[in-house]
């Protein structure tokens, strides 16, 4: 079972807000869900190499050469709020108020 | 009542929007098209019908402004595309709120190769938001519906793109196969599609959900067009390091050549023909494995005995790569950002909340969940270990048979709504065809008759890299019988 304090705990890891209504559905679903799924933990896999890589785990190396790129302008065009130079975003670092 | 489906009896018999890019190829050489007709043709089909099918969210030109490839096989050939594959200039949301208003500076790698062999992009598709379901139901741009039956599914999450092609308005439409993305709905609406091995076409700009099972591949109206399609968005790509340098022979001369048949081992799963398949589905399946062994294949049992384990080594392996995939969406770089917050992380927060549709925000917590310390063992881990056992199963089973076959579903286009209530339900619908993602193998899905008046696919699965036997085994089939013929009445 996971509890909706659970749920609040890791959608803060991912960032999300969720209404008290998404929480009860989500706690419901995903202990549903994890129910089934631990039948994989009944599984003998003493010994087994987990698969980290899809197919190959070849490390890929190339020329550290320049090349062309995009350029700053239209990298920052598709950002909801620009400067037309960097993207701008609320102030990072907070003032406390003065009194 | 009419029937909702026509057959015909060979492509001379159809009408031009319904034949195979090969057919339009001869005549576009042969000038009794011309690439300018058929740009506009399906346009018109792919505007007229999207009031009711809702395949497309964006429909554009065509390839008026396209250069090159004069001499390629799909020059002047209308294709679509899925939306998480990014196209320069024209809008690409992945059917999510959160990319509502985002315009790509740059084109995927397979929308270059497209375009330098001359096709003519006549739309992106509807889709599941981030790829993320099996029924085009959770697009934030509302449901595609399923040519051969309205009130029905086309599945997903590459629904739109089936429907492109089924219903006659695109001859190719790429689409995107984390866990069946393709050639489940490929199966639900009689055409044809395929997820080639993993690695053999380039993700570069293909909006990541899942990126170890991810792949892009197309649909189309036979096995020798998937081979054309294939052949021209394959290979290597700097841009993608886990592209694959293995050699591409040109996949359409392969298949033109024709295979024997005699003494090629099909192997069948016994897992795969389980209960809870739909009669019409086990009959029709068992049907086209006669039909091969008519064609002098050799019919052997194989035992993929960790089938069973799919699913949630599935759903927790790709849930987590893409709570990790995900976390760019941020309302910082692209897209859209909440109106209204109070400092940078009720931003990121509420951002998220207003931009992500249930079933994505349902993933991304299972996968943050699946990732986190005290629960990495348990479930990730155990997960990757499990799925080693399932890539085993596969090479052992490839060690006695050259080919697998199966079902591609367990039962024809469900009821839209009636999967939507609960999860679980609705991912067991994809039992059949996660399995190729985990093992990274291809598998292709092909018409191969009808239950209850719907569509059923049959799967043909190969070992890495064996695209070209998988295709041609299928073409074969498609000579000797007539079930990609049979297109739905729109």
């Amino acid at each position: 079972m996971i509890s909706k304090e659970e749920i609040t705990k890791i959608a803060g890891l991912a960032m999300l807000e969720l209404s008290e209504t998404e929480k009860t559905e989500y706690s419901s679903q995903l202990s549903s869900l994890l129910g089934y799924f631990k039948d994989i933990q009944s599984l003998d896999l003493a010994g087994v190499e987990p698969t980290n890589h899809a197919l190959v785990a070849d490390n890929v190396l190339r020329e550290d050469t320049a090349a062309p790129s995009l350029g700053q302008k239209t990298v920052v065009a598709g950002a909801p709020a620009t400067d037309g130079k960097s993207y701008r975003v609320p102030a990072i670092i907070e003032t406390e108020e003065q009194p | 009542m009419s029937e909702n489906y026509i057959k015909y009896a060979n492509y001379k018999e159809m009408p031009v929007h319904f034949k195979p890019a090969h057919e339009i190829r001869r005549m576009i050489d042969a000038k009794e098209i011309s690439e300018a007709e058929l740009t506009k043709m399906a346009v018109e089909r792919a505007s007229s019908s999207n009031g009711v099918l809702n395949a497309f969210l964006s429909i554009s030109g065509g390839g008026a402004e396209l250069a090159g490839g004069k001499n390629s096989f799909w020059a002047g050939i209308p294709v679509a595309l899925k939306d998480n594959i990014v196209t320069k200039g024209i809008k690409t949301t992945a059917g999510s709120k959160i990319l509502e208003n985002y315009t790509p500076i740059y084109d995927a790698t397979v929308v270059q190769k497209l375009k330098n062999a001359g096709a003519s992009i006549i739309g992106k598709t509807n889709m599941d938001e981030f790829a993320m379901g099996s029924s085009t139901e959770n697009s934030a741009f509302g449901v595609t519906k399923n040519p051969w039956d309205i009130t029905r599914v086309p599945g997903g999450s590459s629904g739109g793109s089936a429907v492109a092609v089924a219903s006659g308005s695109a001859y190719m439409a790429l689409g995107s196969d984390t866990g069946g993305s393709i050639r489940q709905p490929a199966a639900l609406c009689g055409v044809c599609g395929m997820k080639p091995t993993y690695g053999r076409v380039s993700r570069y700009g293909l909006i990541a959900f899942a990126s170890s099972l991810d792949q892009i591949g197309p649909f189309t109206r036979d096995a020798l067009d998937m081979a054309h399609a294939l052949d021209a968005i394959c290979g290597h790509d700097p841009k993608d390091s886990t592209s694959s340098a293995a050699p591409a022979e040109s996949f359409s001369d392969f298949v033109k050549k024709g295979m024997d048949m005699n003494g090629v081992k099909i192997g069948i799963p016994d897992e795969y023909f389980g209960e809870g398949i739909e009669q019409g589905v086990s009959d029709r399946v068992k049907e086209a494995i006669g039909q091969f062994e008519k064609m002098g294949a050799k019919i052997v049992s194989v035992k993929l005995p960790h089938t069973k384990y799919a699913i949630p080594v599935y759903y927790l392996i790709a849930t987590a790569e893409a709570s990790s995939n995900l976390s760019r969406f941020d309302g910082v770089k692209y897209g859209f950002r909440a109106a209204e917050f109070k400092n940078l992380k009720d931003m990121y927060m509420k951002t998220r909340d207003e931009g992500f549709g249930a079933e994505v925000k349902r993933r991304i917590i299972l996968g943050t969940y699946a990732l986190s310390s005290g629960y990495y063992d348990a479930y990730y881990k155990t997960a990757q270990k499990a799925r080693t056992k399932i890539k085993e199963d596969f090479q052992d089973a490839f060690s006695r048979a050259d080919l697998i076959l199966s079902p591609v579903t367990p039962a024809a286009a469900f009821k839209i709504g009636e999967k939507t209530a609960d999860p679980l339900t609705m991912y067991m619908s994809d039992i059949f065809t996660i399995s190729a993602n985990l093992a990274s193998i291809p598998a292709l899905s092909i018409p191969c008759g009808l239950s209850g008046g719907m569509p059923v696919g049959l799967q043909l699965s190969g070992n890495y890299f064996q695209e070209g036997k998988m295709l041609a085994a299928a073409y074969e089939f498609q000579k000797r019988t007539d079930h990609h013929l049979c297109v739905a009445a729109v």
